[in-house]
């Protein structure tokens, strides 16, 4: 297993004072499948971010197959970019565009600036997105406009958007935590299924411990900024888990309450 | 006297003085202009007379003649819209600060449409006159500067509301700077777009209605024209033909609004 991604050190202070990353050291291999746990507020959203620069790092090192991120100029941070998908907590998808648009995005890092300008994707690029949206159970949504979906579909559509970009990692912001439980499986399933098959390594953030026990390889654990559990799903004892929370345990199997009704057909997609 | 008490007396002591000092600068105000209130009330018959009898019934004798003026106009209106939203769209993209491409453009450029937007638009057609000269040409300046600093203004706020979620997306898949406005700002800023639009359309013939009163051209020209030539009835028909042209424009524009949002 080749190692894909290695951050050293990296920290992140934001401007008001708040440290959100305290020195966090850690290397993703290719294939592997992790949770990144701990309660609101650890910093798990900025870790992400900062792998893809949303959010600049103040300092430490990101390397992600043998290029220094956070280095990169603005080129070189595109290419990084287009390799890494990711998924957000809400969705993120043009609401006024349709389905298969918000998925073609995917394509923008790997087309000229004018080519996606004016929409010229490839016949093979559209194949495959109509492909993906099969995949999940959305052929029937395809020219749907994004904002006609329910939160699943949403979320599932956000998930062929990151792997249109056929990446080598996916980064995850708290999939499910806007979505019931109904949804919520299904998209992890969805998540996990083509990562699985595509070999594609992920990292996501979760804050039910269960969800992160059920389909992770490995599990990380935050706390105020720095990692204070890293090994896998069977190392992780109730004692770690109740480490990683104290004080907020609430959140440890917190379902958040559905924003919005599971999909009508009820029918389970992975 | 306890503390509540004097809180009161305070409070109504306030209230007293602004009063007083409302009514001194009125007085004065009253006094530095000669503002004679007799002149005033006497003046009310002469202007319902003037109103009631010399405008009326309106002269529809000629009402050929103003056709050309009427196409004047939505021409201009037409024109002065079409012309205005492509600048001011530039300009409201370099200017919103979630696209510019740098704050010194931003400020540069907020500072230059905030000082065209704040000479009256009839300034600007009085300067564009004699610059110009009588004709078609100032008036359709004066509302393009209209338009841009209006627009300006709109989009780039329209810009800065939309939805920063589906922009952080679509860079975060490596998107250039242009995908990403052509992707996941232009689409969500297309309503805000159409409508305020429509509304700067509105405006413009509204706008170009008066701008004949500076001698710019269109139908606000025939008022200025009638007037002079004490064509009193006449003035009442260009009155009459501008209320329908403005209200069949709005509802036309109300109708494409309807359609396309």
């Amino acid at each position: 297993m080749t190692i894909l991604l290695e951050i050293k050190g990296l920290t992140k202070k934001y401007n008001a004072g708040t440290v959100a990353l305290d020195g966090i050291d850690l290397q993703v291999k290719s294939k592997e499948f992790i949770a990144v746990i701990g309660p609101s507020g650890a910093g798990k959203s900025t870790l992400l971010r900062c792998i893809n620069r949303l959010v600049e790092p103040t300092s430490g090192s990101i390397d992600f197959l043998g290029q220094r991120v956070e280095k990169a100029n603005s080129r070189d941070l595109r290419h990084v970019r287009s390799q890494i998908g990711m998924i957000f907590q809400h969705y993120n998808l043009v609401s006024r565009l349709s389905v298969l648009e918000n998925v073609l995005h995917g394509r923008l890092g790997y087309m000229s600036s004018i080519a996606g300008v004016f929409n010229r994707y490839s016949e093979e690029d559209k194949k495959k997105a109509i492909a993906l949206l099969h995949k999940v159970g959305l052929e029937n949504e395809v020219y749907k406009r994004a904002d006609e979906l329910s939160g699943g579909q949403k979320q599932r559509v956000g998930v062929c958007r990151a792997l249109a970009q056929q990446p080598q990692l996916i980064l995850a912001d708290e999939p499910i935590a806007s979505l019931d439980p109904k949804s919520s499986a299904v998209v992890m399933d969805a998540i996990h299924r083509n990562c699985t098959e595509q070999g594609i390594a992920c990292l996501v953030n979760l804050h039910q411990v269960e969800v992160a026990k059920q389909y992770a390889s490995r599990i990380i654990g935050i706390k105020n900024g720095k990692m204070v559990f890293d090994g896998p799903p069977e190392a992780l004892t109730d004692y770690h888990a109740a480490l990683i929370y104290e004080g907020k345990e609430s959140q440890m199997y917190q379902q958040q309450v559905a924003e919005e009704q599971p999909n009508p057909t009820g029918r389970k997609y992975a | 006297m306890n503390r509540a008490e004097m809180l009161a007396r305070q409070r109504k002591a306030k209230r007293l003085l602004s009063l007083l000092l409302f009514v001194a600068a009125t007085l004065f105000s009253v006094w530095f202009i000669e503002f004679d209130i007799m002149e005033f009330l006497s003046g009310i018959p002469l202007f319902l007379n003037f109103l009631f009898v010399d405008f009326m019934p309106p002269n529809l004798d000629d009402l050929s003649k103003y056709l050309q003026p009427v196409l004047d106009t939505l021409a201009f209106g037409v024109v002065a819209t079409v012309l205005s939203s492509v600048i001011a769209l530039i300009i409201a993209f370099l200017m919103a600060h979630n696209t510019s491409p740098h704050p010194v453009v931003r400020v540069v450029l907020r500072s230059i449409i905030s000082f065209i937007r704040n000479v009256p638009f009839l300034v600007w057609a009085a300067i564009l006159v004699v610059l110009f000269g009588v004709g078609t040409m100032p008036g359709i300046f004066a509302l393009i500067l209209l338009g841009i600093g209006f627009l300006s203004r709109l989009y780039a706020e329209s810009i800065e509301e939309i939805d920063k979620h589906a922009v952080e997306a679509v860079e975060a898949t490596g998107a250039t700077y242009l995908q990403k406005l052509r992707q996941a700002i232009i689409p969500q800023f297309m309503p805000g777009y159409i409508s305020w639009t429509l509304f700067m359309f509105e405006i413009t013939i509204r706008a170009s209605a008066i701008l004949g009163i500076v001698g710019a051209g269109g139908i606000g020209s025939q008022i200025k024209l009638t007037m002079d030539l004490f064509q009193y009835s006449s003035t009442a028909t260009v009155v009459v033909i501008m209320i329908i042209m403005i209200l069949v424009v709005e509802y036309v524009t109300q109708r494409i609004r309807e359609r396309l949002l």
